[in-house]
């Protein structure tokens, strides 16, 4: 990334911090390429091994930048740590970032100064040689000797991604597939043009928003204007009114993004926006319902969206960032879907407009690259037919940092990625219409059922084995997280004590409201082999929705 | 502008966001084990809180918040301060 950082720098592009509607910082490439080179320098006072990680608590600004990059330019691998805080959840948080700190066995750690205080709780006990603010850094001494950059073979960064066993693990990406990965979405996803610009409200800890709107930009030696993902999370419209602004013609956002726009947007605004220029307004990152993006694309035509400009993208952080872009200037290509056939036969059978299931179309794999559906046992299956996905190709990552077993889990001895989503092929195009891990996706985030299961089963009158979470569609369309609690108590305060904790610990440590529901002792269902069965408890909890729904109903008459 | 004044400005600032969870909303009710308060509910209502007191909360404090006194006690602090 060194020499993309070197080629960028040469022109006139770089990257804008925007807050409150103003610019706050305009770093030019060459200005970021010689302050990552001067404190690369300052850095190798510390006399690190090569390829020793470098945490950085990843906040929207030019010091992100300064950190990734002179990490690049001397061989440490930098890894960026969320830096989302829930309300309440000041040790939730510190458990975290210590999970991750000791994971990645980080040598160094960065974050601003409002995060030191967590920080310095977090790296209790670990062999963390240097933590502190950036400031702190810049004052070490700094070396004149040659600098080293990482070489093609060598660790580029690291990408935590959320797993189920509560222990984070993070993706190794090595620079060969890292630059495999923008050379297929600056070439063949995107086609970027000499008059693109980007603007982007993702976080840096997100796959999406580090190689998407920030290493794939500078490989375009593109502009980028960034607004912090929290003004985006208060006022959506600062993401239309920076759009706007720019004449940006690229931005990138999972669907939930689009959905707090179309929620939030006063019509009133909407005529001030020019959106005209925006030709790619790329999609993904959690599945694709087309009413959500037909809304957007409907309530912004006034201002100028072209709904054609919708670019349904796959991907995921094991294979550096992109696998597959549906192509440009189509808009969504929406295949509606036999929900029986596929249920009950594993079969996408095409149904009439508007009948059954609608899936989207997320585009042909990348060039280089290899997709294949297969079934449980592994035979790969024809158009249409619905198994594992599974990718194959040179952005493929090595495996998780020092877990070979979680490795082996997804990574076969051929080099095959088993993504842990589920869909078909069709016309040479990915349709992902599920995922065979139980992940729930609310507001943005992914969290797995186990993380929600292990937090209720740790409150003292209850054991393991007595939750069971899964997600439902809400009334909108959207997950639901619900988590079913056997307990054996009938006293009324005993219970609202109880859930009370539970929706309180829940929030704090993963942000999500979660329905709750006590059931007494014995009664969630279980498999054959014993263990709790999430798809029979999420029947159960359905059925019993529906029997009070109809209660209320007749009792309502 | 006393604790008070804060805390029954606050109350009426997060009752819409409550959906009649907690009938008496006092200093005391839990933001998130009682109101259940998530993760977009919180922006919104930190959003309301910035308008109204024209201040701005660093999202970082909030990992200290657990009740509605908390968070007035929070609010004074940054009128405080911005004043």
């Amino acid at each position: 990334m060194a020499e993309v950082l070197d080629y960028a720098a040469t022109g006139a592009t770089g990257a804008n911090f925007y807050a409150g509607g103003k610019l706050v910082t305009a770093l030019p490439y060459a200005t970021l390429r010689t302050q990552a080179i001067d404190l690369a320098q300052r850095l190798a006072s510390l006399e690190l091994p090569r390829g020793a990680r470098v945490a950085i608590v990843a906040e929207t600004s030019p010091d992100f930048l300064r950190f990734f990059f002179a990490c690049q330019y001397m061989g440490l691998v930098p890894v960026a740590i969320p830096s989302a805080v829930n309300l309440g959840g000041h040790d939730a948080f510190v458990k975290k970032l210590h999970g991750m700190l000791q994971a990645c066995d980080a040598a160094v750690a960065v974050a601003s100064e409002s995060f030191q205080g967590f920080l310095e709780e977090a790296v209790r006990g670990l062999r963390v040689l240097m933590w502190g603010e950036p400031s702190a850094f810049d004052g070490l001494p700094a070396q004149s000797a040659p600098l080293e950059p990482i070489g093609p073979d060598e660790v580029a960064y690291l990408q935590f991604t959320s797993g189920s066993t509560g222990a984070p693990k993070a993706a190794v990406i090595t620079e060969r597939a890292l630059l495999a990965n923008l050379r297929g979405s600056i070439n063949h996803g995107l086609v970027l043009r000499e008059d693109d610009r980007f603007v982007s409200w993702l976080p840096f800890y997100h796959d999406m928003g580090l190689v998407g709107c920030l290493l794939t930009v500078m490989g375009g030696q593109r502009s980028i204007d960034y607004l912090d993902t929290r003004e985006f999370a208060m006022r959506p419209r600062r993401w239309l009114e920076l759009m706007s602004q720019s004449k940006a013609t690229i931005a990138y956002s999972p669907p939930f993004g689009y959905d707090m726009c179309a929620r939030r947007v006063r019509p009133g605004d909407i005529a001030s926006y020019d959106l005209s220029h925006w030709r790619i307004a790329g999609i993904g990152a959690e599945p694709i319902h087309p009413d959500v993006a037909n809304k957007f694309a409907e309530l912004l035509a006034p201002a100028g969206f072209d709904a054609k400009a919708f670019v349904p993208s796959y991907g995921m952080a094991e294979a550096a960032l992109a696998v597959s872009f549906s192509p440009l200037g189509k808009g969504m290509l929406v295949d509606w879907i036999d929900p029986a056939d596929l249920s009950d036969h594993l079969r996408a059978t095409p149904v009439a407009e508007g009948q059954g299931t609608a899936f989207v179309r997320c585009g042909p794999v990348l060039p280089e690259h290899e997709l294949q559906i297969r079934d449980d046992a592994g035979h790969v299956l024809a158009d249409r037919r619905i198994g594992k996905i599974l990718v194959r190709g040179p952005s493929v990552m090595s495996g998780y940092y020092e877990q070979p077993e979680l490795t082996a889990d997804v990574l076969d001895g051929d080099g095959w990625l088993d993504t842990g989503d589920i869909g078909y092929l069709v016309d040479g195009e990915v349709v992902i219409t599920g995922r065979h891990k139980d992940m729930i996706i609310v507001n943005g985030r992914n969290i797995w059922p186990q993380e929600i299961e292990r937090i209720v089963e740790r409150q003292p009158e209850l054991r393991s084995q007595d939750a069971s979470a899964f997600s439902v569609p809400g009334p909108t369309g959207a997950e639901i997280a619900v988590v079913v609690v056997q307990c054996n108590t009938d006293d009324t305060a005993v219970r609202v004590a109880l859930v009370q904790r539970i929706r309180r610990e829940l929030l704090e440590e993963l942000g999500v409201d979660c329905l709750i529901e006590l059931v007494p002792r014995h009664t969630l269902p279980r498999t054959s082999s014993g263990k709790l069965s999430r798809s029979a408890t999420r029947k159960g909890y359905l059925e019993r929705q529906a029997q009070e729904q109809v209660l209320r109903v007749a009792g309502s008459r | 502008m006393t604790h008070q004044d804060v805390v029954a400005q606050l109350i009426k600032l997060v009752e819409p966001y409550a959906e009649g969870r907690v009938a008496h909303i006092t200093a005391n009710t839990g933001l998130t084990g009682e109101l259940a308060l998530d993760s977009l509910k919180v922006m919104d209502l930190i959003t309301d809180v910035e308008d109204h007191y024209e201040i701005s909360v660093p999202l970082n404090t909030l990992a200290d918040i657990k009740t509605v006194g908390d968070l007035a006690s929070l609010i004074q602090k940054h009128v405080g301060n911005d004043a």
